[in-house]
């Protein structure tokens, strides 16, 4: 199954119950979670189904384009289901059937792990899905978000592209994997991996990626002041890529990379908080 | 009465494995505690459960609650009755207040006289109206190292954090379904029934894997489950797993490396199987610690011992198209080609040249980095090295080295390999054996557990050593102290640690550290207030290590002496030494005269010792028996030999208990006196030497530790 095939299947897969398909959100980000049709849809009270692709750059992650595993940009298939209903692992297992999957030739594991995400003020409990050892999605039920407690609880389900692909393809290097007949992952995205990665770490104007944090981050605070929510989490957003690249980059010490996790952390959570507020005079 | 089995299942998802073993027994404790508490007196509670189901079964549960007949009484029958003999108002108003006919009141006689009164009878409620109740005191009571919200409430409207999310319900008394409920937001409600679910993925012929069945009592859930590839009994998943792995072993010709708790792994699954699996030879150049990490710590699989080749633990019957072994495989390989990449990387860049780059590593936001770290850390090695022996050179080395591997890719990658590989590092590069082994084991012993390993020489013990004093007394010293149950940074287990460095190391690498506690904490800590903060908390780690092995009060008599203020091993030879004697007669006996005398002396001082002032035949008897011994005694605790010594002293015993039998201490004369009180002093200050047996409990050495 080609990579398009697979976004095809599993996004035709969940309409066809019911699910909202969205679209990637134009901002660089380091995962699905962080498109707002997560963070901020499973806040407050009204329920809310979507799915869709988001493309996510961390750039510590990089490898040049040598590396058969890891990547600057990773694609990832992200599935809220809020609230969570009582059959979400078994539409989990029919969604990888629907894949080419059987789960009778198989060994599908839900191991706990937990997750959590600093920046966010956000954190879940669950399992990593492993296919035959292998992991390929992440599956949580989100408990808190930009430091709220949530209810309903959202059930998140986010899939690995890449990986699962490989798998499906059975190919031990990601650039090998089929994006389209006849067109590799090699020739989509090679180029895009080695530059993605000079660029985070050797090339980032690290002075110039300093002030634009700063600076955002005040943009971000003024416009929340403003009551302009989603363009404040739009930049808390950039803020955010902003911090991992020069992270990646190196240019962080110790006690500073604490304290702009913390920065990004308050806008999250202050965003949150408002977008909660707004939804409740409405 | 009649009794019927009750049978319970909570159906789940994935519980974690690893809380399995105490959940399922804390789940029995809390239905016999709360069926207990009903009245309804269970014989037996047995609990089982897989990672996706939690069962209780009481094969034998009363039908109901016992019937109770208690005597009621209202007012004294002086006041119940009236002129004529009839009820008066007050006893019309106790029947009243009690829903009675007057007719049913009695005059019941009581040792305090006659009363008005009745037999209050009470009818026990039937056990099937109770269960629902305890049902939800034990769901609600079930303790997990983590809860979760999954939008549940009970019946009563409260919500239901719990593990995890609950998809099912058994429950059974007798033949009858117990009724109970839990609602879900955005879900059907969760009801009790009488059906359960098999295997996630497998069936027995003819069936559809997944579909619910029915059961009828728990002979019948565990033989239906097993059929339906689920065994209930951790101890039988076990069991079977431990089969395959042996059938494995043998078509492998080689044995599981140790490092992989089986038990843990039957936890994880509930239909145990394995896959053998192989990765290609070439991997074979990497450390034996790499590839094992790699295997264990990352994917739960078994190595085999000195080859290319593991076993997969899977939750499957068996793998006919080879995928789940292919699979298995393929992870490896990932995993051992990121390692070798690392592996030669990090190789290119020598660990002394990673110094600067601790630089970006937190030890502690208050504390600095651990280049910081390591700036502390090798005067405080050196100067243990110093002082207990070890060879300064290697020491100042290995402890300059120690943390380099923190900034390395392999720990990035798998950090449970820190210490190790930085040992393995500076071996490749070249670095002294007393080098590359005391980096190698320096995170070790990292508490009290058995599988906790020990550094590998005595250059490993004094950089241990001196790592783990200076985390103790930085954080100390920045205020950050264990309280209750909360010490995030495991300063408890950083005690424990040195603790067994001083008191192994002798036995383990003929190095024994005569360097006191005290003596090693004034070289780490500087600062007044977290010393003697330190200093009770080290002290109450040790009085926690000794009590493992000896009761409070030798521990109480031993660290009289002050257990800072000599080395910890000889702390516990004189511990050795009173627990060996306690239970002797002249022992006992003469620690009860040792605290007479001590309480003699707390309110008189002694004169000086003159043999010339002795009257009594039995204070001379003492006097000379003392003297006849102490060289003895002395030359005993000089040598460290404390049991020798207490049985030299023991000898005195008969001595004791006639001088205290014939001689007055507290004469009129005060010359006699003063004297008496000397000899007393004398001979409390030598038995002082070897321990405070004033502090030991007569009587007490039966009651086991």
């Amino acid at each position: 199954m080609t990579l398009q095939e697979l976004i095809f299947t599993l996004t035709k897969f969940w309409s066809d119950r019911g699910v909202l398909v969205h679209q990637p959100y134009d901002v660089e980000m380091g995962a699905g979670t962080m498109h707002p049709e997560t963070f901020l849809r499973v806040l407050g009270p009204d329920p809310w189904r979507v799915v869709y692709v988001q493309p996510s750059r961390r750039p510590a992650d990089g490898r040049y384009g040598d590396n058969p595993n890891r990547l600057y940009k990773h694609h990832q298939l992200q599935l809220i289901l809020k609230p969570a209903p009582h059959d979400i692992q078994d539409q989990y297992l029919e969604s990888l059937v629907a894949c080419g999957i059987d789960p009778g030739e198989h060994d599908i594991r839900f191991e706990e792990d937990n997750w959590e995400s600093p920046t966010l003020g956000a954190w879940g409990i669950g399992w990593q899905v492993l296919l035959d050892g292998l992991e390929i999605s992440q599956f949580t039920y989100f408990q808190q978000a930009g430091g709220i407690e949530l209810a309903p609880i959202s059930g998140e389900i986010t899939y690995g592209l890449e990986r699962l692909d490989m798998y499906l393809q059975n190919v031990d290097n990601v650039y090998d994997l089929e994006w389209a007949p006849g067109v590799s992952y090699r020739d989509v995205r090679h180029r895009d991996e080695v530059e993605g990665s000079r660029f985070s770490f050797d090339a980032a104007n690290v002075e110039l990626t300093r002030r634009h944090f700063e600076e955002l981050r005040q943009e971000s605070e003024r416009l929340l002041g403003d009551g302009l929510v989603l363009p404040a989490y739009e930049i808390t957003l950039k803020c955010s890529h902003l911090f991992n690249t020069l992270d990646a980059r190196g240019a962080i010490s110790v006690n500073e990379r604490m304290a702009m996790i913390l920065k990004v952390r308050e806008l999250a959570c202050a965003v949150a908080r408002a977008y909660v507020g707004v939804e409740e005079e409405r | 009465m009649k009794k019927l089995p009750f049978l319970w299942e909570i159906g789940c998802e994935e519980i974690p494995a690893s809380w399995l073993p105490r959940l399922i027994e804390g789940l029995g404790k809390l239905v016999e505690k709360e069926l207990a508490e009903a009245g309804l007196a269970p014989e037996n509670v047995e609990a089982s459960g897989t990672l996706r189901r939690l069962v209780v079964h009481v094969p034998k549960l009363v039908e109901k609650q016992e019937d109770r007949t208690e005597q009621v009484t209202g007012p004294p029958v002086k006041i119940a009755r009236d002129d004529q003999g009839e009820w008066s108002k007050a006893a019309l108003g106790f029947a009243k207040k009690n829903s009675l006919a007057p007719s049913a009141l009695a005059v019941v006689s009581t040792p305090k006289g006659d009363y008005v009164g009745f037999e209050k009878k009470t009818t026990g409620r039937k056990t099937a109206e109770l269960l629902p109740e305890i049902m939800a005191s034990v769901v609600r009571g079930l303790s997990f190292p983590k809860f979760m919200q999954w939008d549940a409430t009970l019946e009563d409207g409260t919500p239901l954090p719990f593990g995890r999310p609950i998809r099912w319900m058994v429950s059974l008394f007798g033949t009858k379904v117990v009724p109970f409920q839990i609602q879900v937001v955005g879900s059907p409600n969760v009801v009790s029934g009488r059906k359960t679910h098999g295997h996630r993925f497998l069936a027995p012929k003819g069936k559809r894997p997944g579909q619910p069945f029915v059961v009828a009592n728990f002979r019948e859930l565990k033989s239906k489950l097993k059929q339906h590839y689920v065994i209930l009994d951790p101890v039988g998943r076990r069991e079977r797993f431990l089969k395959i792995l042996e059938k494995l072993e043998t078509k492998a010709h080689a044995k599981r490396a140790p490092g992989l708790d089986p038990a843990l792994v039957a936890e994880l699954v509930e239909w145990p199987g394995a896959v053998l699996g192989a990765y290609p030879e070439e991997f074979l150049s990497l450390p034996e610690e790499v590839r094992h990490t790699v295997l264990i710590h990352h994917q739960h699989y078994f190595p085999l011992a000195k080859t290319a080749r593991f076993i997969a633990p899977t939750n499957m019957a068996s793998d006919p198209k080879g995928n789940i072994k292919q699979g298995a495989e393929r992870v490896v390989v990932a995993r051992l080609r990121d390692a070798k990449f690392f592996w030669d990387d990090d190789l290119k860049v020598s660990l002394a040249e990673r110094e600067q780059a601790l630089d970006g590593v937190l030890f502690h936001a208050k504390l600095g980095s651990y280049r910081a770290k390591k700036e502390r850390t090798v005067p405080l090695a050196v100067a243990i090295a110093a002082k207990s022996g070890a060879r300064e050179g290697p020491v100042r080395r290995a402890a300059a080295l120690a943390k380099c591997d923190l900034v390395t890719g392999m720990v990035g990658e798998f950090p449970e390999l820190q210490g190790v590989i930085g040992g393995l590092y500076a071996k490749e590069q070249g670095e002294p054996e007393a080098v590359w082994k005391a980096v190698y084991a320096h995170y070790e012993p990292a508490g009290l557990g058995d599988d906790d390993g020990f550094p590998l020489n005595r250059e490993g013990v004094v950089v241990s050593l001196a790592d783990k004093l200076d985390t103790l007394a930085s954080m100390f010293s920045a205020g950050i102290v264990p309280t209750g149950s909360r010490d995030p940074f495991g300063l408890r287990r950083t005690a424990l640690g040195i603790i067994r460095l001083l008191l192994e190391s002798g036995e383990r690498l003929s190095f024994p550290i005569d360097l006191t506690p005290k003596e090693l904490l004034s070289e780490a800590v500087q600062d007044e207030g977290a010393l003697a903060k330190l200093s009770e908390f080290l002290t109450e780690r040790l009085r926690f290590v000794f009590s493992r092995k000896y009761r409070y009060d030798e521990i109480n008599a031993v660290f009289a002496l002050g257990p800072l203020e000599r080395p910890v091993t000889d702390v516990e030879r004189r511990l050795e030494a009173v627990a060996a004697l306690r239970g002797s007669e002249d022992f006992e006996a003469l620690s009860v005269a040792i605290k007479r005398v001590g309480n003699i002396l707390a309110s008189q001082s002694p004169g000086n010792l003159d043999p010339a002032v002795f009257f009594e035949k039995e204070e001379k008897d003492l006097f000379a028996a003392l003297e006849a011994i102490e060289p003895d005694a002395r030359q005993q605790i000089e040598a460290s030999r404390y049991e020798d010594a207490l049985r030299t002293l023991s000898s005195l015993r008969p001595h004791v208990d006639r001088f205290f039998d014939e001689v007055l201490v507290m004469a009129e004369d005060s010359k006699l006196r003063d004297n008496r009180l000397a000899l007393l002093q004398r001979l409390r200050t030598l038995f002082s030497e070897v321990a405070e047996l004033s502090e030991i409990v007569p009587g007490s050495s039966n009651e086991g530790a």
